[in-house]
This record gives structure tokens, C-alpha cells and sequence, in this order.
């Protein structure tokens, strides 16, 4: 994967947050492991 | 069909006309430049020998189809959301005077503290507001904050005792007051703590962090990490200044010997004129910045264990992904006002804690204003509407998304207005090509939280 990906001359990936907006905040909680936010 | 258009989808071209605003960076890698289409934070590596196939012709075309779905994912990250979490400052007071802190000295000597019936209250009120906005599905968070949230433990932890079930609860503290009853106590709870820590012996450390007669803390300080450096919901807090930027590199080395495994290095928000005294120069700051990370990359490569420095970790997870992020300062607006809010020891309510202390934020009183009024109303839009757009030269600056030209109340406090860029600008840029070049090499998963794909899914892979 990795000697593929490398091999390529443009790599252009993009990800999506599936819950976008959902535990999102200032830096303090973020720093620790996120928790499902969903009660 | 006219013989112009019929050429221009032909070979649509990058910058001229109608094509995509493309444009090239030089990040610091021998082999390849990054092409970074700014306003919906779409980025290519490039061989530099193949810029050419990027600027015109099938991959312009792609982009240019694709360019109206990233744009909407930036339009809603930007202001489309809703807030999930608050800062709450249940006392004034601090039983530290650290050389940076942002609150004014008179608050934090004689300010108020909240009463547990008070504090209740309070808890009351943002449980229905969150309740009306969100509905019942979703759980904010609430992180107590400070000054010292520790001098009102009773108060704190009989909230958390009362609303575990409504709010994803968290504690900012400077660790002198916790024992190990409170430690169990918050362990139990499932609360996130984080605790700060500016150096890997007592003279560092408490160069900056110390009591009101200038005595230091460390030993306590380190006695308590150790006691919660397994605990998955503890990160330490190291803010970065003249004082230690140089020890960043030998602070991984304390971290990991300690069984810590998230950290911070937070440049000093120069807030304060004590905090402006000790901001470390942007390219020294990015030398030991990038030194201490690729330090993480040495142990993780030696110990299968990881460091991760979480706010670069969260540049690097905004580059793959805008909406793969999880701090909301690195992007303008910022979180402030729209994602969390904060409330201080007396009800008064501000955009975010690095606000409190400066009047002229206060947007109304939990206690007496009504909190959907408060957001809406013109303090607050002053930060909401704060887009890197309206500042120069971040308009037109390449990684701007990457950026976000924080932090307003940093900015606000230096230059008199909001709308200046970042007096990090530099160290940003710094971070956004070591970055971009981590992800050229493919070690960018390294300096990544171990479960950071769990909520995200690949969007879309232009690759050739």
C-alpha cells in the first residue's frame, strides 16, 4: 500500500467525519480520547 | 456548440476564467509540492515534475466537478453548526498566579465562587438549552475550567454526581488540589482530565507555574500524571514559551517515560501582557515543535507506543479532512460563540474562556439573560462572523482552512480588532508543510489518535 501510494505521482485523498459537528470543542477535551457524544 | 466552451471543457485550465483557484506550495519535501485549492481546503502532492498534468486539462475538470460538494462540507463545518459544549468557570479563584494567565490577577485573588446550589442551577439552565437545540440524542460536553475549578471541589463534584447522565463532563485543573480520593472520584465518572505541566524538572516547570509566593509545584503536579497517565480520558497541557520551547524535544522523552499518551504544546496565548512577555519566536517555536514531533516518531518506531501531540494532531487530522478535526480554533470562525461557549464564576456568559476578563465580550448572564439571545446577539456575531476572508494577507493565503488565524481574544487583545491574523501566522505555516510532508511519507497515522478513522470515511481519492 504504502510503495503504491508513494509510487503515485499526485495523491489527492480527502476524508469526511461521519458525525460531523458532534463532540467538537475548544482544546481541552479534545487532547483526551473522544467519547461517542450521543446519550 | 460555441467553439470557445466546446475548447474550455476540452482542457479547462486552473486559475484563468472560470477554472479553480489552484495554488502551488513549495512544503519543504525534495520530490514533491502540495497544490492546495484554499477556499474548500482541497489539497494534492504532487511530483514537482508533474505540476503541469494538475493546473490543466482531465484532474482540473475533476476538481472543478467536485469543488461544489467540498465546498458545502467547509460552508456547514464553517456555520452551519450548533453549539455541543461549554466552558464553565464554577470560581474566580486560583491558588496558582502562572506568569501567562489570561484572568486578571484581582479576579483570581478575590473573585467569586459559585455555591453547589448555585452551580446546580446553573447546570439546570444549560441542560435545557442544549436539550431545546440538540434534542435528547446528544450528550455536550461540560468542562469545568479555570482559574482553579479545584478551590469549588464540592460544588463540582456534586454536579457531576447530578448530570452524569446529561453532560460529557471534563476538568481543566492544575492538579495541586487533587487527591487521591477525587482522583478515584473522577476516574469513576468517566470525567476527561487535563492537567498542565510546562517542563520535565522543577526548574523549568516552575519557572512559569507557581503559587502566590512564587513557589513551584512540579513534584505535586507530576505525582498526580503519574497516577492518571493510564487513564484514557488524561492529557497533559504543556504551554510553550521562551522559558521552554527549546526543552519540547526532551519533554516527549518525560511524557513517554511516564506512560503519558496525549499531550498538548499550546503556544502561549498572548493574551495577557505578562503572557506577551514570553512568546517564543515562530521559527525557533516551529524548529522544537517538529523536532519534538519526529522525537514521538523515534519512540513510537522503538516502543510501539504513541505521544500524540493533539494540537497538531488536529492539523493534520483537518488537512486529510476538514471535518476530520476536533479543535474548533484552528478555523475561522473559530469554535467560539457557535460550537461552545463559556460561562464565569458569576453567570456571565463569553464566546470562549479566553475571553473572560475582557468586558467588552460579556454577551449576557446565564442567570438572567436568555441564552439563545445571547448567541444571537451582537457580542457574540462580533466573533462568529470573524472569517479569515476579511483579514489580510490571510484572504488570500493558501492554507487559511488549515489556519483559521487564531485566536480572536489573543488577537483582539494585541491589536485592538479582531480582523488581524494570528501572531502565530508563521508557526502555522511551519506546521501546515511538516504536515503535508508527514502525509507524503505516509507516516501521518504515527502522530494521529489510535481511533481517529473510527468516525471518518474517504470522501474522495483524485490519486494517479
Amino acid at each position: 500500500m504504502q510503495t503504491r501510494k508513494n509510487a503515485k505521482q499526485i495523491v489527492a485523498c480527502r476524508v469526511r467525519c461521519r458525525r460531523t459537528g458532534a463532540g467538537l470543542s475548544h482544546y481541552i477535551m479534545l487532547a483526551a480520547p473522544k467519547k461517542d457524544t450521543s446519550k | 456548440m460555441n467553439p470557445a466552451v466546446s475548447q474550455r471543457l476540452r482542457h479547462p485550465r486552473a486559475n484563468m476564467g472560470e477554472g479553480p483557484q489552484l495554488a502551488v506550495i513549495d512544503i519543504g519535501h525534495p520530490q514533491k509540492v502540495a497544490v492546495v485549492q484554499a477556499d474548500t481546503a482541497f489539497w494534492a502532492l504532487v511530483d514537482r515534475k508533474a505540476v503541469s498534468e494538475c493546473l490543466a486539462g482531465d484532474f482540473v475538470a475533476e476538481i472543478t466537478a467536485r469543488l461544489p460538494e467540498m465546498a458545502a462540507e467547509m460552508e456547514n463545518l464553517r456555520f452551519g453548526l450548533k453549539p455541543s459544549a461549554v466552558y464553565f468557570n464554577p470560581t474566580d479563584r486560583c491558588n496558582l498566579n502562572c506568569s501567562y494567565c489570561y484572568l486578571p490577577e484581582d479576579m483570581r485573588r478575590n473573585g467569586e465562587q459559585m455555591t453547589p446550589a448555585r452551580l446546580e442551577k446553573a447546570l439546570e439552565i444549560l441542560a435545557g438549552f442544549f436539550e431545546t437545540i440538540h434534542g435528547p440524542d446528544l450528550k455536550p460536553q461540560l468542562i469545568f475550567h479555570g482559574s482553579e475549578p479545584m478551590t469549588a471541589r464540592e460544588a463540582v463534584f456534586a454536579g457531576i454526581e447530578s448530570f452524569g447522565h446529561v453532560f460529557d463532563f471534563g476538568l481543566q485543573t492544575n492538579a495541586t488540589l487533587l487527591d487521591d480520593r477525587d482522583i478515584a472520584f473522577l476516574t469513576g465518572n468517566q470525567v476527561a482530565v487535563g492537567i498542565s505541566l510546562d517542563g520535565p524538572g522543577p526548574a523549568e516547570a516552575d519557572a512559569t507555574r507557581h503559587n502566590w509566593n512564587n513557589k513551584g509545584v512540579f513534584d505535586k503536579v507530576v505525582q498526580v500524571m503519574d497516577r492518571l497517565a493510564g487513564y484514557d480520558r488524561f492529557n497533559v497541557i504543556t504551554t510553550v514559551t521562551t522559558a521552554n520551547v527549546e526543552l519540547l524535544p526532551e519533554m516527549v522523552d518525560f511524557y513517554h517515560d511516564h506512560g503519558v499518551r496525549t499531550v498538548m504544546f499550546n503556544p502561549v496565548r498572548c493574551t495577557s501582557k505578562g503572557a506577551r512577555k514570553l512568546k517564543p519566536d515562530d521559527n525557533l517555536l516551529a524548529h522544537y515543535f517538529t523536532a519534538a514531533l519526529e522525537r514521538s516518531w523515534q519512540l513510537y518506531q522503538k516502543t510501539g507506543r504513541k505521544l500524540v501531540v493533539s494540537n497538531f494532531a488536529n492539523i493534520l487530522a483537518s488537512i486529510l479532512g476538514p471535518t476530520g478535526r476536533r479543535l474548533m480554533c484552528d478555523i475561522s470562525p473559530c469554535g467560539g460563540g457557535r460550537c461552545f461557549f463559556a460561562v464565569a464564576a458569576n453567570g456571565d456568559v463569553f464566546p470562549c474562556s479566553e475571553f473572560i476578563g475582557m468586558k467588552e465580550f460579556r454577551g449576557g448572564n446565564l442567570f438572567g439573560d436568555d441564552l439563545q439571545a445571547i448567541l444571537a446577539g451582537p457580542v457574540f456575531k462580533a466573533v462568529t462572523t470573524r472569517v479569515v476572508e476579511k483579514i489580510d494577507p490571510c484572504r488570500r493565503c493558501a492554507i487559511r482552512h488549515f489556519c483559521g488565524a487564531p485566536c480572536p481574544a489573543e488577537v483582539s487583545s494585541m491589536s485592538g480588532c479582531l480582523d488581524s491574523p494570528a501572531p502565530f501566522c508563521t508557526f502555522y505555516q511551519h506546521q501546515a508543510c511538516y504536515a503535508l510532508r508527514l502525509i507524503a511519507e505516509e507516516r501521518h497515522h504515527a502522530f494521529l489518535w489510535d481511533d481517529w478513522e473510527d468516525n471518518v470515511e474517504s470522501s474522495l481519492d483524485m490519486s494517479r
